[in-house]
């Protein structure tokens, strides 16, 4: 066998209650030494579950009805992966040592009780016969390779110390800690922040590179597979519907999925491609203005219950949102983008600076200055959707109470007009009346980001907060979203303040963009001016470590990086 | 680690001048005092109590004089000199009365309390990775029958299953020419052959619970990704089960043994009236009936101080064995 692992013909089948889910439907796929295939498919394609299968860990009610997975062991010969039982010492063999994994969610994917560490040498410990000394070593030549700094006390350190970035390296480590012949990354970079993003795409790169490793890289990421794989699989629905080498699938694809997954793909405006336009003029009457918001949170109190610790998650911010635009707060996590969002909508009290609102009246409000009743009569004027459908909507109520929920609490008691104003709210966010009296359980996730979306609208609002509210959706269904979004906003009138930390999402939609970091705003700039002419040098770099759905530019800025990292080294 | 532990015991000692306080608020709450039983006492035999006679019994007890100095006198005989006072109704000091009975009323809570653990950590981890088998249904059918089942009546039924079927003597903690006998091996043979009944009946109660809780807490645990992490290691089965999951799973645990502590001595009344043992719980029951205000006062005290070791205990463990704490 040339492949280091070969899957022909899986059939994986769920059973479940209401009938039978076909979850991998005839996948074929193959590896060679050495070659990065990129999986590329959104939520329930099967690229996880065909994944898992090549290590035998299918969760224990999904069944296997036809296909065969071999894999090379390291001493040549060929293992029938599904033939063997699920615990024995073949696969056991083949977890860690010959195929090591990497996850997507680094914040649970490691251990929580055991130092990184021990993580690494139980790894060790299991597949090769080095002493406890060797082992620890090993582990700190791993950490090492992986650029964790400072190897030798990171080894003691727990999960929970490290970033996500950082853990997301730990893993790495472990994952190659053993000299794996296939690595497979699932998501791996997909809860992460853009500039960690490219860091940790990189290193897999030169890990790859360096050891000639055969790689798997699931991701429903075109950008991601632009800079990474070599040849690329589509999935959809349990099937390959395409396969190709990565520019013949980037240029010339056959399927008609693939052209529409690739037309569906946000592309960020070209560098100095648009003519600057001159910023225009603030104007006298914003619906939000903010100026110098601070706000310090207590980390630790001392016996009197009397601060000692501050955190300044927002320092000196200030901008306004005109009537009817559409203001993309960018940044990272932990920028204090969502701190801004929950100050506005009065959820934190901030510790100095100013908040005023213009109602649809145009009455002027001072939010800072105001509490209790008062607050929460205003309220209904501004309203927030969420970024999780899954867990933003209690289960336990009806769609038709999720919706009037807001307007119960403004008061209002006739259940006729609640139902009435619930009907109505579904038909504009496209959903039909007849789902009034579901549960959110029967709706996917775009649904129930619309069901989001009509409670925010139900009390009338003209301001509405949109906070990540399309990051946890597919790129298809987020499309949906933000064309919806924006129907809503010429219909209704409103004004939006649309946090992400995804540059691709707010490229198209935002009138404006600020740039948030370490709580203060760097930058706020006219959309299209940002991507030409971006003034400060975080805004760069956010913009340079976006990944390109465009494999031929990737490798252009790819050298392009490698050359001025020369230069400036000979220098 | 240390910091966080002598942070815990500074924290303590307020604490405690706060539940003395509170305890003596308490047990001067229900109208009338010990005298006021005493004397209706004294009238139902038939004697006549004048008012003089009334004050010099109310003195004689101490209980004439303002409540801050009734207070200081008995919690300075506590701190001074270890006198928790004497028991109106029994006419013995306090600690006597305590003490004898707290070594026993340990030693029962104890065992169970390792027998609830070791009935219920196996078998949740069983259920949970085999959720839905066979063994999963019996064991919760088990665990709820368990749960439902009244420990004084299970206490009846293992009772009379031992009279009937064994010729047991059952009920209390010795056999009677036991009873008063001094220490010897013979008597401790005797208190094995009763000590397992109450055991049995009080650790299958709570092994029903908390089973049912670890059972929850590892499903929880078993589906969140590190758990495959360990898979994908190469872990066998039971190592990763028990050496990921598992520990985080028993955090609850650990964070309730503090409760367990006072449990232990003033819970559990009704098991030990009917299986007549010379536990705490009845006697803290009889204290409060009567009004012997010191008896219960001391009672409540010590339950405190117990419940205040126990959460540190539980703190110290939850120190010792999850990093996230240790490290936070």
């Amino acid at each position: 066998m040339k492949n280091i692992v070969e899957i022909e013909d899986l059939r994986i089948e769920f059973h479940l209650r209401d009938g039978v889910v076909n979850a991998v439907n005839g996948v074929t796929l193959a590896v060679k030494p050495g070659e990065v295939l990129g999986v590329v498919g959104e939520s329930g394609s099967g690229k996880s579950l065909s994944a898992r299968a090549i290590m035998n860990l299918l969760p224990r009610t999904a069944k296997v009805t036809s296909g065969r997975v071999r894999v090379q062991r390291k001493d040549g010969s060929v293992l029938d992966v599904l033939e063997q039982g699920r615990e024995s010492r073949a696969m056991r063999e083949v977890r860690g040592g010959q195929v090591g994994m990497v996850f997507q969610e680094p914040m649970t994917a490691l251990s929580p009780m055991h130092s990184i560490g021990r993580q690494i040498t139980t790894t060790l410990s299991l597949h090769t016969d080095l002493s406890r000394t060797a082992q620890r070593d090993r582990a700190r030549e791993l950490l090492d390779l992986v650029l964790l700094p400072d190897p030798r006390t990171m080894l003691d350190k727990y999960p929970h110390q490290l970033s996500g970035g950082m853990r997301q390296r730990a893993m790495i480590a472990m994952a190659l800690s053993c000299n794996p012949a296939l690595l497979l990354a699932d998501e791996p970079t997909t809860a992460l922040d853009v500039t960690t993003e490219a860091q940790i795409l990189e290193l897999i790169r030169g890990l790859q590179e360096k050891f000639r490793m055969g790689v798997i890289f699931i991701t429903h990421n075109f950008g991601v597979v632009a800079e990474l794989a070599d040849r690329v699989a589509v999935m959809r629905t349990g099937e390959v519907v395409e396969e190709a080498g990565l520019e013949e699938v980037f240029y010339a694809p056959r399927h008609a999925y693939t052209q529409r997954l690739l037309s569906l793909i946000p592309r960020l405006p070209k560098a100095g491609a648009a003519p600057s336009k001159p910023e225009p003029p603030l104007s006298q009457e914003p619906v939000i203005d903010l100026r110098g918001l601070t706000m310090d949170f207590t980390v630790s109190k001392d016996w009197l219950g009397r601060s000692r610790d501050k955190l300044r998650a927002v320092d000196d911010v200030s901008f306004q949102i005109d009537r009817g635009e559409t203001f993309g707060l960018l940044g990272e996590s932990g920028s204090g983008k969502s701190t801004v969002a929950r100050c506005i909508l009065g959820a934190y009290a901030p510790t100095a600076g100013s908040i005023h609102f213009r109602d649809r009246d145009n009455r002027k409000h001072v939010l800072t200055e105001l509490r209790g009743e008062r607050l929460r009569r205003l309220r209904q004027h501004f309203q927030m959707v969420f970024q999780d459908p899954y867990s933003s909507l209690n289960p336990r109520m009806t769609v038709e109470q999720l919706i009037g929920e807001p307007l119960v609490n403004q008061g209002e008691t006739d259940a006729g007009l609640i139902r009435s104003r619930a009907a109505e709210l579904l038909e504009q966010v496209g959903l039909s009346t007849a789902m009034l009296s579901r549960y959110p359980h029967a709706f996917s996730g775009g649904q129930r980001q619309r069901i989001s979306i009509a409670r925010a609208l139900c009390t009338n609002p003209s301001f509405v907060v949109l906070d990540e509210s399309v990051s946890a959706l597919d790129v298809s269904i987020a499309a949906q979203i933000i064309d919806l979004l924006r129907d809503l906003q010429v219909r209704l009138k409103l004004t939006y303040l649309f946090i992400t930390h995804d540059l691709s999402m707010i490229a198209n939609f935002a009138d404006r963009i600020g740039v948030m970091r370490h709580g203060r705003m760097v930058e706020v700039s006219e959309t299209r001016r940002f991507f030409s002419e971006p003034r400060h040098p975080y805004s760069e770099a956010l913009l340079h470590a976006v990944p390109i759905p465009d494999p031929r530019l990737a490798r252009e800025r790819r050298s392009a990086k490698l050359a001025s990292f020369r230069h400036s080294s000979a220098a | 680690m240390g910091r966080l532990i002598l942070d815990r015991i500074f924290w303590a000692i307020p604490t405690l001048i706060a539940i003395t306080i509170a305890t003596f608020v308490i047990i001067q709450l229900p109208p009338g005092d010990f005298a006021t039983a005493y004397i209706a006492e004294l009238i139902q035999n038939g004697e006549t109590v004048d008012d003089a006679e009334a004050a010099r019994i109310r003195a004689e007890f101490g209980l004439d004089r303002p409540y801050p100095i009734q207070f200081l006198d008995w919690i300075g005989g506590i701190v001074l000199r270890g006198d928790f006072g004497i028991s109106f109704d029994w006419q013995l000091p306090v600690s006597d009365l305590i003490w004898e009975r707290l070594g026993l009323t340990l030693l029962i809570s104890t065992l169970s309390l390792i027998l609830t653990w070791a009935i219920a950590i196996p078998i949740g981890v069983y259920s949970a990775t085999r959720q839905y088998s066979i063994f999963d249904h019996v064991f919760t059918v088990l665990g709820f029958l368990g749960r439902g089942i009244p420990d004084f009546l299970l206490a009846l039924i293992l009772m009379w299953l031992g009279l009937i079927y064994f010729n047991f003597h059952v009920g209390g903690l010795y056999s009677p020419e036991f009873s008063d006998a001094p220490w010897s091996f013979a008597k401790f043979l005797d208190l094995l052959k009763h000590l397992w009944v109450p055991v049995v009946v009080l650790a299958t109660g709570g092994a029903a619970g908390l089973l049912r809780i670890m059972r929850a807490n590892m499903l929880e645990e078993l589906g969140k990704p590190y758990v495959e992490t360990a898979y994908a290691q190469g872990l066998p089965e039971r190592r990763v089960v028990w050496g990921y999951p598992v520990r985080v799973a028993l955090n609850p645990f650990f964070s309730t043994v503090g409760w367990a502590l006072p449990a232990l001595i003033s819970g559990d009344v009704i098991t030990a009236v009917v299986l007549n043992l010379p536990t705490t719980g009845p006697l803290l029951l009889r204290a409060l009936q009567n009004q012997d205000m010191y008896l219960a006062g001391g009672f409540i005290l010590i339950l405190s101080v117990f419940t205040i070791i126990g959460t540190l205990l539980s703190d110290i463990l939850l120190v010792l064995t999850d990093p996230r704490i240790r490290h936070a």
